[in-house]
């Protein structure tokens, strides 16, 4: 057990200070997003993004190291740098490929996933087919050289700005339901494909329908065999980031939250000096560290070799629940403006209420997105603590 | 980097849940608990051949020299089998006299707690749940007179060390002149408790530094911790082994989605203390920087955490958890205890708040 930061670390962490004061902000007022790219190519090639990737895809390939990781999270933050892009390409279909991907796919897709050029949605849920995943209707059929693909998507996030869709469809109605479904990539932009934006309770309209009407993908673009696309969706990437994206949305929302109890009056005074508020406060703290704690824990074994238990399977509930706790605090915080949300207002121009009341709201896609808290509970139930089928 | 158990330190739990799987067997802790013991001296013996008296003693001393890591990971163990051990008190004694800047006054000491020869407990807490070391009131001349509360396992104790006003910290010979030993009738009988009456005792100043008792106290705190999560780790498993075996309408209950769900949120609740006591008791050697915020932390969420299990897991088990012929009280009345010794978690949320730097 070591999670000092030894001198080897300072050295690193200067080394990161460094780069970054050389490199972001950049000086010049030339394309924002050009400079973008072309400080996530410099920062991966020193080994500060994409860590878990091999080089020949593009990513850095570094050892697992969560006190590196963190380093690098601190800094890039502390200078608003670029980190790694944010998209379900990357997040997920790039681990996927890595694992299940033959090789021209993995050359084709993953350097232009990572430099943000590829940008991907996710077709998985239909409308009658969410939690009940397997049971999802979209059809694909070989005519000739291509798949020909008929059916609907829902809930597929920022469809309407991507470039492709990685898709589950079902390719043999006659095989058992987990049996007969496929894993295909997709040219979102062609004329039988169509998009439809859905507003939601934030007034935003991130989330899309996707409408498959003969749309068409040559027959190799599918990873995995037919038939295996279940199986191939469940893969995802190991490494240091695995276990940290949660901790680390949890860590940086609870630092806000800390921010607006400075900000917010409670009893007559400052939230923060008051000891109910102080001990909430504490409470979800409690929940963020342990989170942060047992995921450095299942790292290091993972990277050891050696078996974590049950941790992972417990860590979206776990996100889920502690994003409800600090959603329902600030709402406490927020007090009268609780009743106020300007659907209008931009990122920019939000007040400290109105990102919470926002995240009131937002923070509960944790806890449907990529199965919902119960679909967690029953796969806890069932793999982790060995409970017989319903 | 990392953060994982040394060959080592798995040995060292392995073998310890060993010994702690023969000898405290539902029907040996039954036993104890009917029998109102204050000590079981075969185990106490056993453990104490094993070198478990002497985790946290220097090796000088004839202990293993191990830190309050080890001191945790074998604590989780003994919250896992409920053993009714007076261990807590007596490491966290050694761990004061440790501290003790004065060679002879290890020597004097040490060695013997650290064989099991005799037998150490800690005297922190007064009356109004005045456990930490900036609110004793106790005053130390020579001698002592007042009550110290809740020392475990006091009356098989042969020393105590007592903490005083000013948050310096006393050894007391407990079979010495003007002692009252007063057992409690405790909740948690795997580890008896009793209140310290002194009437111008004799006692011996600690030479240690002025953070000495902050530092033993935080050790507890996390060594606590690790026995809360033992424990709630154990009622989880209970409710889930109970959950496959019992049958009603025709069917194993487990197979019921409201009860799997309920155990889901047991493990979801359980599990992640695990990092987090690691952590509480990992600071306490090696990050001072965040020694008191970590054990505090840790002391209030598993604490918190173990009450909620316990609780939750006897509900599960319908009727049979609500007899005392059953196991399941064993570790809520661990759970009461751990939760109130040495501060509740109101008390350590708001210590832990203002170590926050918030």
């Amino acid at each position: 057990m070591d999670l000092s930061y030894g001198p080897q670390y300072g050295a690193y962490r200067a080394e990161v200070a460094a780069f970054l004061a050389a490199s972001w902000p950049p000086r010049d007022g030339a394309d924002r997003d050009a400079q973008i790219t072309e400080f996530r190519r410099l920062a991966t090639e020193r080994g500060y993004l994409y860590r878990g990737i091999p080089k020949q895809y593009g990513g850095s390939e570094q050892p697992a190291d969560l006190l590196r990781a963190r380093i690098i999270g601190e800094e890039f933050a502390r200078v608003h740098a670029p980190r790694e892009v944010i998209n379900v390409g990357v997040g997920n279909l790039v681990g996927t490929l890595l694992e299940c991907g033959t090789e021209w796919q993995k050359e084709m897709f993953i350097p232009k996933t990572l430099s943000g050029e590829y940008y991907w949605a996710q077709g998985y849920s239909e409308p009658g087919a969410g939690s009940d995943l397997a049971s999802l209707r979209t059809r694909a059929e070989r005519v000739g050289d291509k798949w020909v693909i008929n059916g609907q998507k829902i809930w597929s996030s920022f469809a309407y700005m991507a470039k492709y869709m990685f898709v589950l469809v079902r390719t043999d109605p006659q095989a058992p339901k987990h049996k007969g479904i496929s894993y295909l990539l997709l040219d979102l932009q062609q004329p039988g494909v169509k998009i439809r934006r859905i507003k939601q309770i934030t007034g935003q309209s991130e989330f899309c329908e996707v409408f498959f009407d003969n749309a068409e993908t040559p027959t190799d673009w599918i990873v995995g065999k037919p038939g295996e696309g279940w199986k191939v969706s469940t893969v995802t990437l190991k490494h240091e980031r695995s276990s940290g994206r949660g901790v680390d949305w949890a860590s940086a929302h609870f630092a806000w939250l800390v921010e607006f109890a400075k900000r917010a009056q409670y009893d007559g005074r400052p939230a923060i000096e008051s000891p109910e508020i102080r001990r909430q406060l504490a409470v979800i703290q409690g929940h963020v560290e342990s989170m942060r704690y047992s995921g450095y824990r299942q790292t290091s074994m993972e990277a050891a070799g050696e078996n974590p238990g049950i941790f992972r399977s417990l860590m979206k509930l776990y996100g889920s629940d502690i994003a409800q706790k600090m959603a329902l605090l600030g709402a406490r915080l927020a007090g009268d403006d609780l009743m106020l949300l300007d659907l209008d207002s931009t990122r920019e121009s939000r007040r400290g209420s109105d990102r919470w009341v926002q995240l009131f709201m937002s923070s509960m896609v944790l806890a449907i997105a990529g199965g919902a808290s119960n679909i967690q509970r029953n796969i806890i139930a069932e793999r982790s603590l060995g409970l017989p089928r319903e | 980097m990392n953060f994982l158990l040394s060959e080592e330190q798995k040995a060292m739990q392995e073998a310890l849940a060993r010994v702690l799987a023969d000898r405290c067997d539902s029907r040996s802790l039954h036993a104890f608990i009917d029998a109102k013991g204050d000590l079981d001296t075969e185990l106490w013996r056993l453990l104490a051949d094993q070198g478990m008296a002497g985790i946290g003693v220097a090796e000088a001393h004839g202990g293993l020299g191990l830190g309050v890591v080890d001191l945790a990971l074998a604590s989780e163990m003994l919250g896992r089998a409920a053993a009714p051990v007076p261990l807590h008190g007596h490491w966290l004694a050694a761990h004061a006299i440790g501290q003790s800047t004065d060679a002879a006054q290890k020597a004097r000491w040490l060695p013997d707690l650290a064989s099991g020869r005799k037998i150490a407990t800690i005297a922190f807490a007064e009356d109004g749940a005045r456990w930490t070391p900036d609110a004793w009131t106790l005053e130390g001349g020579k001698s002592l007179s007042g009550v110290k509360r809740f020392a475990p396992c006091a009356a098989s104790a042969d020393i105590a060390v007592v903490g005083l006003k000013g948050g310096e910290l006393a050894v007391v010979d407990l079979h010495g002149e003007g002692v009252r030993i007063e057992a409690l009738a405790g909740i948690d009988r795997t580890r008896p408790m009793g209140d310290l009456h002194f009437d111008n005792v004799a006692c011996e100043r600690l030479a240690a530094p002025a953070d000495a008792a902050e530092k033993t106290f935080n050790a507890g705190l996390a060594i606590i911790a690790a026995d809360a999560f033992g424990g709630a780790s154990r009622c989880l498993d209970m409710a889930v082994e109970y959950a496959k075996v019992r049958e009603q309408f025709g069917r194993k209950i487990g197979g019921f989605q409201a009860l799997r769900h309920q155990l889901a949120n047991l493990a979801n609740e359980v599990e992640p203390c695990r990092g987090m006591y690691w952590f509480g008791a990992y600071a306490q050697d090696s990050d001072p920087a965040q020694a008191t915020h970590a054990a505090s932390l840790a002391k209030a969420h598993v604490g918190q955490r173990y009450l909620e299990a316990a609780r939750s897991a006897l509900e599960y088990h319908g009727g049979i958890g609500f007899t005392w012929e059953y196991d399941s009280h064993i570790w809520l009345k661990r759970a009461m205890l751990d939760q109130s010794w040495l501060g509740n978690a109101d008390a350590h949320y708001l210590r832990a708040a203002d170590h926050a730097g918030w």
